[in-house]
């Protein structure tokens, strides 16, 4: 997994915007949109921000000062958030807002 | 010229014959019947319509008819036809003006991606939209009637579209289609209301139209820019009662809703992000018609005075116990 690095899936092709504590992407890929969490959110927006892929430690680094993301932290374990926070990118990678790519 | 300006003579000559270019908002739809049901609803509902010249352009071409088979002569039965094909199953033949009325909004929902459209009624007050987004059985064209009949200009109580280069909302003001209970509430909050004949045992119900304000029609170029987005839902007893729908669930309505959303693609987001950034958003409950009205009088007064921001998301000073 430390080799992982995930960015949002084909820049172009997703948008998002943000109000309040929600947020709403749309899926180039699929034309689909979907409405994400605080966290999901943030998460979809540093991939976006960021112009190589980042790795899920380097997403929990970028994160750490987020209230968004840890306002809905509920352990605190590295190992755990980490884990958490790939099941994440999964989610994302699966509605086509994300996408992993191995060394 | 509207329908009114054409004697009924004329205008069953026209209907039967070339047809009628009917214009509602920005479009033009050529319509043939010889059914008398229909023709009557015509006069009746389209009565401040322009009527176009017959030789100009028409954007749908439909007509409502008898089937061409032996059962037109007994257990008769209607059909719409579109471009002279037959898009859906023939109705009971007392259903023809409701024919009409669910075949013209497939021919916009289906065609005029010129637009976004979303089913929702939409009211207009002081140049301000007021969408209201729901699934049938919901009060919307019960709360649209009760609006319009208070003041607020209708500008249609189905579809709602959404011009993509301004993000105003185009008028289409047609009949106001009502269901079972909704017919005795308008009729008695509206006395004044013209009203055409129940048509009972349809797929929805008994349904009634209305016809739309003279006013309103005239003004039927005229756009309005989305100020709020209202769910409404009609719930016996209930108090009426708006509260906050945060924006992002707001957009996810409207986009389940639109009939073309997936048509615009990004572009589609993009606008419907545009309508939500200038919108305050609410979920309403409601079960009288008189509370309803007064609570959306305030809040368009208040937006009028400058009490409330596009982006506001504060619980409105009115409640109703």
């Amino acid at each position: 997994m430390a080799h992982e690095a995930w960015s949002a899936a084909g820049q172009a092709g997703v948008a998002l915007r943000e109000w309040g504590d929600e947020w709403v992407a749309y899926a180039g890929a699929t034309g689909h949109t979907h409405l994400l969490s605080a966290a999901a959110g943030q998460v979809l927006s540093e991939m976006g921000r960021s112009e190589q892929p980042l790795t899920p430690t380097a997403l929990l680094r970028v994160l750490e000062g987020s209230p968004s993301f840890n306002a809905n932290k509920s352990v605190d374990d590295a190992t755990a958030q980490e884990s958490m926070l790939r099941a994440m990118l999964l989610e994302l990678a699966r509605i086509g807002l994300a996408t992993m790519r191995s060394p | 010229m509207t329908v009114d300006d054409v004697r009924p003579l004329e205008l069953r000559h026209r209907l039967t014959g070339e047809g009628l270019r009917l214009r509602t908002g920005p479009i033009v739809t050529n319509i043939r019947s010889s059914l008398a049901a229909v023709q009557r609803g015509i006069a009746l509902h389209y009565a401040s319509h322009e009527v176009e010249p017959s030789a100009g352009f028409a954007d749908f071409h439909i007509s409502v008819e008898r089937p061409r088979t032996l059962r037109r002569w007994f257990q008769p039965q209607v059909v719409f036809r579109f471009d002279d094909a037959e898009p859906f199953a023939p109705l009971p033949g007392d259903q023809g003006f409701p024919m009409l009325e669910w075949g013209l909004n497939w021919c916009v929902s289906s065609h005029c991606h010129q637009y976004l459209t979303i089913h929702a009624a939409v009211v207009e007050r002081a140049g301000f939209a007021l969408i209201l987004p729901a699934p049938s059985g919901s009060g919307k064209s019960t709360l649209c009637a009760g609006l319009t009949f208070s003041g607020w200009r209708l500008l249609s109580d189905e579809l709602t579209l959404i011009e993509p280069e301004s993000g105003l909302v185009v008028p289409l003001p047609r009949p106001i289609s009502l269901k079972n209970a909704s017919i005795d509430v308008i009729r008695a909050f509206a006395p004044s209301a013209a009203f055409g004949p129940v048509v009972t045992e349809t797929t929805k119900g008994s349904v009634a139209h209305v016809r739309p304000p003279a006013e309103g029609v005239r003004r039927g170029l005229e756009k309005a820019t989305p100020r709020w987005i209202v769910l409404p839902r009609y719930a016996a007893g209930a108090p009426s009662a708006l509260t906050v729908l945060p924006k992002a669930r707001a957009f996810m309505q409207l986009a389940e809703n639109a009939f073309n959303y997936n048509v615009h693609g990004r572009q589609g987001f993009d606008l419907l992000a545009r309508v939500i950034d200038g919108c305050e958003c609410f979920e309403f409950s409601y079960s009288r018609l008189d509370e309803a009205v007064e609570i959306f009088r305030q809040l368009c007064d208040a937006a009028v005075h400058g009490l409330r921001g596009g982006t506001g998301a504060a619980r409105l000073p009115v409640a109703f116990a």
